[in-house]
């Protein structure tokens, strides 16, 4: 009778077993990624044989693994012929792409001046797009628009859905 | 609230003598000073309006146009310093904001809305500060004037 017992007993605990445990699966694990060093006040200088080519100046920065987030972004790239100033809220370098977001502004030496809510720079072509609203300035004069694509060695500029104030 | 209205105002001002443009596309060379509108472009210049497919404005070092070429379907509405009023189409113009010229070239109906006369024409010019409009013909498209006449009532006259 007691061994009866004892084997009811190690069944239902089995069966509660069965059914109230579940296996955890990995993917649903809470992956918090950390970064692998925080600084604060940081300056990154780039300068190749000749010459300084950019400096980038944040109030914080994050590396991870594949990639490093800034936050009060002051850029500043120095062409042939003048300087460009690029300052926003946050932004993340990756690849050779750095991806700003929030108050991008663009400025340039002979006085253009760019803003937008979210840019791309592409280093190896030069490129600054923005997809969403932007406007674009030079001396009062300003054309506003959708999906700009700005060339910094070429100083061209593209951009649809335009609407453009020129001061006489 | 004076101060909102007066701050309105003041724009409504400024902005009146502006260029103002609206287009599809548009590419722009900093370096060379040239702005390309495509696409739809309508352009308005105090009370002046033109309609083109495509627009390009040259600028000069301090970004102010100096020259306007407007090519495709050009409509156009234009008034002199008199208030003459013209209206009309070609297939290119040309504004000279600083000597307030407009070349008007191919194909070219222009209207004088407020003496009712039509001229068409190879090339055409309105100087908007002296309130003139030549024509000018080519080899084998003479300049061509209508004048809307109006005839005297019967029933008047024989009064």
């Amino acid at each position: 009778m007691a061994i009866n017992i004892f084997f009811i007993s190690i069944a239902s605990i089995l069966v509660a077993i069965f059914v109230l445990f579940k296996p955890i699966k990995l993917s649903q694990m809470n992956s918090k990624e950390f970064s692998l060093i925080d600084s604060t006040n940081m300056k990154i200088y780039k300068i190749d044989e000749s010459s300084l080519k950019s400096t980038l100046y944040a109030k914080d920065a994050h590396q991870f693994k594949d990639r490093i987030e800034f936050e009060d972004v002051e850029y500043i790239k120095n062409m042939k012929d003048n300087k460009e100033y690029l300052d926003s809220k946050y932004a993340t370098y990756k690849e050779n792409i750095i991806t700003l977001t929030q108050n991008v502004l663009f400025k340039t030496d002979d006085g253009v001046k760019f803003k937008t809510a979210k840019a791309i720079i592409e280093e190896k072509s030069d490129t600054l797009k923005s997809d969403g609203k932007f406007t674009l300035s030079k001396d009062g004069s300003y054309v506003n628009g959708v999906k700009l694509i700005y060339n910094s060695k070429t100083k061209k500029v593209k951009a649809k859905n335009i609407k453009g104030i020129y001061k006489l | 609230m004076k101060k909102t209205l007066l701050i309105a105002l003041f724009s409504i001002l400024t902005l009146a003598n502006d260029l103002k443009i609206v287009s599809d596309e548009y590419e722009g060379d900093n370096k060379k000073g040239i702005s390309i509108f495509s696409g739809n472009v309508k352009a308005t210049l105090k009370r002046d309006k033109l309609n083109a497919d495509k627009i390009t404005i040259y600028t000069n070092k301090s970004n102010k146009p100096t020259k306007l070429i407007a090519k495709g379907s050009v409509e156009f509405f234009v008034q002199t310093e008199d208030g003459s009023k013209y209206e009309g189409s070609a297939k290119k113009a040309i504004y000279l904001p600083q000597e307030k010229i407009y070349n008007f070239f191919d194909d070219v109906k222009i209207t004088q809305l407020d003496d009712k006369k039509e001229i068409i024409g190879q090339e055409v010019k309105v100087d908007l500060l002296n309130s003139t409009a030549q024509a000018k013909s080519s080899k084998d498209k003479p300049v061509v004037m209508i004048f809307e006449v109006e005839e005297k009532n019967s029933t008047k006259s024989a009064q």
